[in-house]
């Protein structure tokens, strides 16, 4: 080797002893600390810092003494003594944890709340995390994780650790977090060429179809885990009742179009929808029942898409916000009830409500009449307007506002002004 | 020299503001309507059509159609009642001719200017339609009618006989496409009240883009109808807000006009509404306010 060679490579090496000793030699300088003292200065005091860094998993600034790389010793605007937003510290070194192509991103990371899942200190996990496997995501997700205990048919990828299908982070293959989406997901572990399995699908190639189309995939009290609700022609198999035969070279098509399909079953509630003049717009465009209803399977009761809440507010996401903004909630709402008041396919009435008097269809849950005598009904006429009469609407709005009861104003001095107006000041 | 330059800066201003007023002129509520001048009082409206000199209530919740005449800011009492069901929505081609969309049978049915039926909109020789399921519909200057079907996901163009002329897919990224427009050069407007947005079309384009940017979400909640005007301006119902927003031809924000309540100028889960062929004045369907309110263009 040659002599400029040797040299190259002893400058190489000392560059990289003294990078970290210059580093700490710069903490040094910033904080005027005593000479190699960047590390131990603060276990001086924070004793219990000493004990977990024993743990097998410690985080590098840590290890390396480097506290001053996350707290700022002498004072901070944030909790804790941090330097900087919590997540803009992490990202100063962990940059490529979601990538610009993401389609969906966990919750937790989006709001950058790391120490959500991860110990900023150390942990007896590996990657720091605060527990091991699915117990740390049942944290949050709860209601998910009694699901999942109490399915009668497990599911064991998800048993075992959540992160066997779904990205911790952010995921660039789809929406839900997923490592891949279905079928290929699925298809990693299920083999889709036994005669077994073809039988069963009646011998619909459902390798290339969505297998969460009917199974959930984490687990539930059906066999075979499909959704606990499931479509009559899917349980006894009678796929062709709404679609082509599987030798078909479209054999996912279906026998008709929208909610035509659903006729040839459902043929008196279609009439009957049908002839009212409210109309959910949705039923009759070209997707039809399947905007809200799922066609297979569904956790939900009557085969919704999902919780209504959720479901209608896909649409009406305005109308779910006002509740949200809400000083006052409104219970059916924030139960997700929608279908308390409003028919979900059609009625002969405004808003698709269910009775043809406001004041009638409020009266099933509230006894107005024990705490009001004032006159509302059709026989009072709106003094604003002399088309329409009093009732509850007059004075409430049902979604919500920003004042309390979802009164259209702060005081109800200012509201029983809007019609008596000479006792306005 | 200084005080050129002053000069010059106030010329410009003052000509940068004349024409954004101009593009948003002022609106002044004029009177509302709220019977057909014979005692019964309308009940829930849900559309209106207008000319220079007539317009026509859909009387919805009474289950009929209402033509009036008016004179500037004079109406006369409604000159006849159709019984339609539920009838949604109301145009007029330059014949006087009145369409309406039945709420209960969702077809369009056509009647002769004196109220009488003529028959129901058929379309004929379109490649896309088997049978048009109208969410809305409206007619150009040259009769032509423009349908927006939900079920082919079409908007479907027929000439004044119902032959099919041409047809624009929905955008691919639409939520919910509730009411069209149509301006004088033949440029096709579709409001998406699920995504808050305003597709356009021009008269050669074969498909639509998007006009407006995401920030519309901003100044509105639930925009159910559209109309244009003749400076290309587009009008947003705000269903769920009780105002009518302005856009201009460019997509940008103009204004926010009027707002929720039951009182004169306000409106309360408004339905649609139509700009006379001139210019001067415009109607809207009050819905649950049971009236149509009346306004003129003011510069």
């Amino acid at each position: 080797m040659k002599l400029r060679e040797i040299k190259s490579v002893w400058l190489l090496v000392a560059f990289f002893v003294l990078l970290p000793l210059q580093s700490q030699g710069a903490q040094e300088e910033q904080y005027k600390l005593k000479e190699g003292a960047a590390g131990k200065v603060c276990l001086g005091c924070h004793e219990g810092l000493k004990e977990k860094m024993e743990k097998p998993f410690v985080h590098t600034p840590l290890a390396d003494g480097d506290c001053v790389g996350c707290h700022n010793p002498h004072t901070s605007a944030y909790a804790m003594l941090m330097s900087a937003p919590a997540d803009k510290i992490c990202y100063s070194c962990h940059e490529s944890v979601v990538s610009e192509n993401a389609k969906s991103v966990h919750e937790v990371v989006a709001e950058g709340e790391c120490i959500s899942c991860h110990d900023p200190h150390a942990s007896d996990n590996e990657m720091n995390l605060l527990k091991k496997g699915s117990e740390l995501c049942y944290e949050c997700h709860d209601e998910l994780a009694e699901r999942i205990q109490q399915n009668k048919y497990s599911h064991p990828p998800v048993r075992e650790d959540c992160l066997g299908c779904h990205a911790a982070h952010a995921s660039d293959k789809n929406e839900k977090l997923l490592e891949s989406s279905a079928p290929e997901l699925c298809l990693k572990c299920h083999a889709t060429d036994k005669p077994t399995f073809k039988k069963l699908h009646m011998d619909y190639p459902v390798q290339k179809a969505d297998c969460t189309s009917c199974h959930d995939p984490h687990g539930s009290n059906k066999a075979a885990m499909l959704y606990d609700n499931v479509h009559d022609p899917v349980a006894k198999r009678k796929c062709e009742r709404c679609h082509v035969k599987p030798t078909s070279s479209q054999p996912f098509d279906l026998n008709a179009e929208g909610s035509e399909t659903c006729l040839a079953c459902h043929y008196e509630m279609m009439t009957e929808t049908l002839n009212k003049t409210q109309l959910h717009w949705p039923v009759i465009d070209k997707k039809g029942c399947i905007n809200c209803h799922s066609p297979h399977a569904s956790v939900e009761k009557k085969l919704l898409k999902g919780p209504m809440l959720e479901l209608c507010g896909s649409c009406h996401a305005d109308t779910i916000a006002r509740q949200e903004r809400a000083v006052t909630k409104h219970a059916p709402i924030a139960e997700g009830k929608c279908g308390e008041c409003h028919m979900p396919h059609s009625s002969d009435n405004q808003f698709i409500l269910k009775r043809d008097s406001a004041v009638d269809l409020c009266a099933d849950c509230h006894e107005w009449q024990t705490h009001t005598t004032h006159p509302i009904g059709e026989d009072f006429v709106d003094p604003r307007n002399k088309n329409i009469t009093l009732q509850c609407a007059s004075c409430h709005r049902t979604h919500g506002t920003e004042h309390k009861k979802f009164l259209y104003f702060s005081t109800t001095n200012e509201l029983c002004v809007q019609c008596h107006v000479r006792f306005r000041r | 020299m200084r005080k050129i330059i002053i000069l010059f800066i106030i010329l410009f201003a003052g000509s940068i503001l004349a024409i954004q007023s101009h593009a948003a002129a002022r609106i002044k509520f004029v009177m509302s309507i709220y019977d057909d001048g014979k005692g019964l009082g309308l009940k829930y409206p849900e559309g209106v059509a207008c000319s220079d000199n007539t317009f026509i209530v859909a009387d919805t919740g009474n289950d009929r159609l209402l033509k009036y005449s008016y004179q500037g800011k004079k109406i006369e009492a409604s000159e006849f009642e159709m019984p339609v069901t539920a009838p949604l929505v109301a145009q007029m081609n330059s014949k006087g001719e009145i369409y309406t969309l039945d709420g209960r049978d969702r077809r369009i049915m056509i009647l002769n200017s004196n109220g009488t039926e003529k028959g129901f909109l058929s379309p004929k020789g379109s490649p896309v339609a088997r049978k048009p399921v109208p969410r809305s519909f409206k007619i150009d200057e040259d009769d032509n009618i423009y349908v927006l079907d939900i079920f082919a996901e079409v908007v479907l163009v027929l000439d004044p006989q119902g032959n099919y002329l041409k047809h624009i897919p929905f955008p691919q990224e639409f939520g919910f496409l509730s009411d069209l427009a149509v301006d004088k050069q033949g440029a096709v407007y579709a409001v998406d009240s699920v995504n808050v947005a305003v597709y356009s079309a021009g008269p050669n384009d074969k498909e639509f883009t998007r006009l407006t940017a995401e920030g519309l979400k901003e100044y509105m909640n639930f925009p159910t109808r559209i109309t244009v005007d003749s400076r290309g301006v587009v009008y947003l119902v705000d269903k769920h807000g009780g105002s009518i927003i302005l856009v201009n031809r460019d997509g940008s924000f103009l204004g926010h006009k009027f707002g929720y309540g039951w009182r004169e100028s306000q409106f309360y889960y408004p339905a649609q509404m139509c700009i006379s062929p001139g210019g001067g004045y415009m109607f809207v369907a009050d819905r649950s306010n049971s009236r149509v309110q009346m306004f003129e263009f003011t510069e």
